[in-house]
């Protein structure tokens, strides 16, 4: 790069003014199209991103249009019979709404609530062990039952829960205990699925505050041991900082994924008894939508448009608070 | 010069334009009728097909071979499988991304009707009248009652059926017993629900297995959806209450000619105290309302000691490992109880004698010889293809076996599989995918050599068919119009669900019979039931005005 | 970049060189009985699946296998093998994750980095444009029909293209890089001259190391796990990846109620599925499970930062 052009990639808003002011009116206007055009390799970085999620996320979202339609394939998304919102008048007066909407949001929730925290926890926890063949173990067995599919989780589960042959039944039988069955109890069911789900994913999760905390300074840490700090003081005083951007915004990106729990797990889990609790919105699409005999586009994408409404104002709300509380937001 | 070679040339393409409008005009380049090979010239047809995941590849394979130098037809076939066919069904139509044929997918009259209508399904009528032969044998002569069933409401045939007359699938209800205990204990065959009772009292008490502990589970079953095949442990013993088919209808039923729902009428009410009673006197395993299939085939696989003593299902294999099935005649211990008389001598069993699945081979507005593709389809119907699509190639797949061999219903047998059929992946058969015309007569003539479960299954539901109703008292598939069937989409989902919860709730007694009955109703109109029975009732109706 | 020297850094010392505290122990101590408890409990399905699919599947069904292999056999593995499109369907989820994940890492750095920039006109609205698209999607049939336009239904494209971008690695990535790396790197990279992209090569990837490997491994599980998307996007049994081949050979052993055949035959395919389905995860997920070790190597603290200090 030219010496000439150093000083001029400062943006430096004295430099700035020095060089394109007092002007005319639109000098505002001319300012900015000057500071773009200093900016003209980032734009350039962006455009391939760019163009992608334009094809491939907004072109698409111009299909959801068929939400207001009667979808066919003869009028296919422009063309199709517009209905407003007899869709989403269909599904809200349904008989189910309600009880999908409570289901959802608290399991969202509960998952949400327990299922933050524990990676961190397990990362922070993680990354004080100084044995290194204990702490590469660890990481591996944390990590590997994210690859066991869930339908072979779930058998394990019912499996485990089995209240004849199961462990658990193993386990109460020889503390002289009644056995129980946990599967018949719809209160008991959003507890099974999000410690389950815990399980078998926070190793998973917990990796992306492993890679962060090994951005933290050690001088920090020298530092602090200098003056004394005890090892629960460096935690908090230095690791929870450390990864706190990163956490405050993954916790803004789950509060706008709550609601898709994901059809498959909560489907396996479901049986007659726990249905009142187990019956959720992706439950529902997935019912009455791709595995529906009757050919019903419209109705799953109303569905998930109200989905995206809830998900926004939850994403809008959380990262209005984190502003609020003066940590790094999303937007 | 260059001008009139212009000329010339354009010329000649207009000619050639207006002459291959004329060939798509007059589209017909099939054969007669019955005459083979069916093109001259080559005619590529893309099927699309589902269900083939025992099949190496469609495309070398032997019957696929065999129709290709029958018909003359080059065939490009693609595959999805079964479990995703509906996904896949729902996504190329709603995409129009479609092949000539959809082959063995699971459609429902409804989506014929609807997809026939916006013109997606070629209407076959006119093909049938015109290259029909085994399709004129199989409607005409031998199942003419088969026609209205597959027939849209616009009187438009949009999809063949594939014809698979299962005979013990229609009675597919049913309850087993453990014979050694019976035998054990002294106990004959139960007749009726108390007779019944008095078995799974003396099964729980008198400690048949033998081990000197009460281990043993009187009655068992597992949660409707959650695996098995009529496993839930209502299916059977409701009918000793009410009409109860969960085979074909989710349980509507004939009532003086109107449709009714059989959760809805006071003989439930009555089965649901019986079943409580048993529940209450620990007699049903608490598990088998909540478990899944396989926590069910533990329970029954037990055999040091032996734990299960009746259980509901289709047949054995559902509740016992075949492994186990097939070791020291464990499978010949396990009896199927003729229906049991109730108390107000409600004596009747599930049936559903249809045989057929609609739209297993559908034509699409993409095929360009629709006539082409028609005559597939009518040879796919023959007994020939039947058999090389079911078992494969004669003398390595199946044999015609010997003067006096007997077959399942007990005549001369009219082939028997080697054992080259059932294993893992195939090169001969396409292993009943796509599309056959099996009829009862044919799959009972089968042998019944080796250790066949159809024999059991059979002799079993002979035992259960004097119980059942007649077949004009029976509501027929049943097709929906367009908007109708969305509706009842959704009303069956709400109260389907609701309504096995409920069972489940009053059958333990979570839920008080007497005084949550009446809730139960009127939970029952406020989901929509009323208008499932009104839907349900014109389309009854308009199957009997064909 | 000997210049750039970090605030605040002071004689490197070991940590391991400081003697604990009593506190200090008693902390370690708790932390590797936590730790403990948590091994022994995710161990366990682990070592179950592992036994299950050395297990003779009359013992799994009836329920027999609790914590180690009861009748050892090997021939859940042999079995599997034996499927032709298996070592095929390996391959394919090999390239759809090697490329779709390089694809995928390099989409998401071209994103992340000018957005990190406070400097670049117009950032936020930019985000906010890269963000709505997790929260509102046209559904299943206008992405069919986009994919379907740009030519790449039935290819390996439709697999690695498409869903190349992950709105929510993207955002970890924006918020990655502004945390791990201070703006004192950029105004100094500025005085040296260095442009913007160069600012990108020479400082930011170097410095995001650990992230580039987690994006990685992270891209890579999704496309090994990849199902759906070739459900609905690929017919061509060619380009199957190995997890629609596994699902095929699962579903291929299930029994068929309507037509049974002889006891016996059925007996060896519920006994075969049942091992399959076992032995199936286990071939799954050693492939990935061995992706690991690499990306750990990256886990070692302050090795990005020190790297580049004096």
């Amino acid at each position: 790069m030219a010496v000439t052009d150093q000083q001029s990639t400062i943006d430096s808003p004295a430099i700035s003014q020095r060089r394109y002011s007092p002007d005319t009116a639109n000098s505002g206007f001319r300012h900015l199209l000057m500071r773009m055009r200093r900016r003209w390799q980032l734009y350039a970085l962006l455009a391939l991103p760019l163009l992608y999620i334009i094809v491939f996320s907004y072109v698409p979202i111009l299909g959801a249009q068929i939400a207001f339609r009667d979808y066919t394939l003869a009028g296919g998304i422009w063309n199709s019979q517009w209905v407003g919102f007899a869709n989403f008048e269909r599904f809200f007066n349904s008989f189910q709404f309600t009880r999908l909407i409570v289901n959802t949001l608290s399991l969202g929730l509960y998952l949400l609530v327990i299922g933050f925290p524990i990676p961190i926890i397990l990362a922070l926890s993680l990354n004080q062990v100084r044995t290194l063949w204990f702490k590469k173990l660890l990481q591996m067995v944390t990590y590997a039952p994210h690859f066991i599919s869930t339908v072979v989780m779930v058998g394990l589960i019912l499996q485990m829960l089995n209240p004849r042959f199961g462990i658990l039944a193993q386990l109460t039988t020889a503390l002289g205990l009644p056995s129980v069955s946990v599967m018949s109890k719809p209160e008991l069911y959003p507890s099974i699925y999000v410690w389950t789900d815990i399980w078998q994913h926070m190793g998973f999760s917990a990796i992306i505050y492993l890679a962060a905390l090994t951005t933290i300074d050690p001088a920090l840490h020298e530092a602090a041991v200098v003056d004394g700090a005890s090892k629960i003081q460096r935690i908090f005083h230095i690791d929870i900082p450390g990864i706190m951007p990163i956490a405050t915004m993954l916790l803004i990106l789950n509060f706008g994924n709550f609601i898709n729990i994901g059809f498959e797990k909560v489907l396996l889990l479901q049986n007659p008894v726990n249905v009142s609790a187990s019956e959720i919105l992706d439950t529902y699409v997935y019912k009455v939508g791709l595995a529906s005999p009757t050919l019903d586009f419209s109705y799953a994408t109303a569905i998930g448009l109200f989905k995206g409404v809830i998900a926004l104002l939850m994403v809008v709300v959380a990262n209005y608070s984190v502003k609020r509380l003066g940590q790094e937001s999303l937007w | 010069m260059t001008k009139k070679l212009l000329y010339t040339f354009l010329f000649m393409a207009l000619m050639m334009s207006v002459m291959s409008v004329s060939v798509y005009a007059q589209g017909d380049i099939a054969a007669p009728a019955g005459q083979f090979p069916v093109v001259t010239e080559p005619v590529t047809l893309k099927i699309l097909i589902s269900n083939g995941e025992q099949i190496s590849d469609f495309n070398t394979n032997a019957y696929t071979q065999w129709l290709e130098e029958k018909t003359g037809i080059d065939l490009e076939i693609e595959v999805v499988n079964s479990t995703d066919a509906q996904t896949k069904l729902n996504l190329v139509l709603a995409s129009g991304d479609l092949p000539d044929v959809l082959l063995g997918f699971p459609a429902t009259s409804s989506l014929l009707a609807q997809q026939g209508a916006q013109g997606t399904f070629v209407a076959l009528n006119d093909l049938m009248a015109k290259y029909g032969d085994e399709t004129k044998r199989v409607f005409e002569k031998e199942r003419p009652q088969l026609l209205p069933l597959n027939t849209s409401p616009d009187g438009n045939i949009y999809g063949l059926p594939e014809i698979n007359e299962c005979f013990h699938c229609f009675l597919s209800q049913k309850m087993w017993v453990y014979k050694p205990w019976l035998d054990k204990l002294g106990i004959a065959m139960p007749t009726t629900t108390d007779e019944f009772e008095a078995m799974l009292v003396a099964f729980k008490e008198k400690d048949p297995n033998g081990n000197g502990i009460a281990d043993e589970v009187p009655f068992s079953g597992n949660a409707e959806g959650s695996g098995g095949w009529h496993n839930s442990v209502e299916q059977y013993l409701m009918n000793s209450f009410v009409f109860y088919d969960r085979i074909q209808q989710d349980r509507l039923l004939l009532i003086d000619g109107k449709v009714q729902a059989a959760y809805a009428q006071p003989g439930y009410k009555e089965g649901l105290r019986f079943l409580n009673k048993l529940y209450a006197e620990g007699l049903i395993d608490p598990n088998a309302l909540i478990q899944d299939n396989a926590a069910l085939l533990q329970v029954g696989s037990q055999m040091e000691p032996h734990l299960l003593g009746a259980v509901s299902g289709g047949w054995m294999g559902t509740y016992t490992e075949a492994k186990t099935l097939a070791q020291g005649g464990e499978m010949d211990n396990w009896i199927a109880v003729p229906p049991l008389k109730g108390p107000e001598g409600v004596q009747t069993a599930a049936y559903a004698p249809w045989g057929f699945s609609v739209g297993r081979f559908i034509i699409t507005n993409k095929a360009a010889h629709p006539d082409v593709a028609f005559r597939l389809a009518d040879l796919m119907y023959s007994n020939e293809a039947t058999m090389r699509d079911t078992f494969g190639v004669e003398g390595t797949d199946w044999i015609k076996p010997p003067e006096g061999e007997l077959g399942i219903n007990g005549k001369q047998a009219a082939y028997r599989t080697t054992a080259n059929w059932g294993e893992g992946m195939t090169d001969t058969s396409w292993r009943q995918t796509g599309m056959t015309y099996r009829t009862s007569d044919f799959r009972l003539s089968q042998s019944a050599t080796d250790q066949f479960v159809e024999v059991p299954l059979y002799v079993a539901s002979n035992a259960m068919l004097p119980f059942a109703p007649a077949i004009k008292d029976l509501i027929p598939p049943l097709t929906y119009g367009d908007s109708d069937s969305k509706e009842v989409t959704e009303i069956q989902l709400a109260v389907k669900t609701y309504v096995d919860e409920m069972l489940t709730r009053f059958i333990t007694g979570d839920a008080n019979i007497d005084s949550e009955w009446d809730t139960y109703l009127a939970t029952l109109d406020s989901q929509g039931l009323p208008r499932l029975l009104e839907i349900s009732q014109k389309a009854y109706e308009a199957t009997q005005a064909k | 970049m000997t210049t750039l020297r970090m605030p605040g850094s002071t004689r490197r010392k070991s940590l391991s060189e400081i003697q604990d505290s009593k506190g200090d122990r008693v902390f370690t101590i708790m932390n590797y009985i936590f730790l403990s408890v948590i091994l022994v409990i995710i161990l366990y399905p682990l070592i179950y699946t592992l036994s299950a699919s050395f297990s003779s599947p009359s013992a799994v069904i009836s329920g027999k296998v609790t914590l180690f292999p009861v009748d050892p056999t090997l021939v859940g593995y042999q079995k599997i093998f034996e499927y032709p499109t298996l070592i095929k369907g390996m391959l394919n989820s090999l390239f759809y994750t090697i490329v779709g994940s390089s694809v995928s890492v390099v989409l998401t750095f071209l994103a992340a980095y000018p957005l990190t920039r406070k400097d670049l006109p117009g950032r936020r609205f930019l985000t906010i444009v890269f963000f709505f698209p997790m929260l509102f999607s046209g559904g299943l049939i206008p992405f069919y029909l986009v994919v379907r336009d740009v030519g790449m239904v039935n290819t390996r494209w439709a697999l690695i293209i498409p869903t190349a971008l992950s709105v929510w690695n993207l955002i970890i990535t924006i918020s990655f890089l502004r945390t791990s790396i201070p703006d004192e790197l950029y105004e100094a990279a500025q005085i040296d001259g260095c442009s913007d992209i160069g600012y990108l090569i020479k400082i930011v990837l170097p410095l995001a190391k650990s992230l580039v490997a987690v994006l990685f491994l992270v891209y890579a599980v999704a496309q090994w796990n990849q199902y759906f998307l070739s459900l609905v996007l690929q017919t061509n049994p060619e380009l199957a990846p190995l997890q629609i081949v596994l699902r095929n050979i699962l579903i291929l052993n299930k029994i068929d109620l309507g037509m049974l055949a002889n006891v016996q035959q059925m007996a060896d395919r519920q006994a075969l599925q049942e091992q399959l389905k076992f032995s199936s995860i286990v071939v799954a997920s050693v492939p990935v499970l061995l992706l690991y070790p690499f990306v750990q190597r990256y886990f070692v603290q302050g090795l990005t930062i020190g790297a580049i200090k004096g």
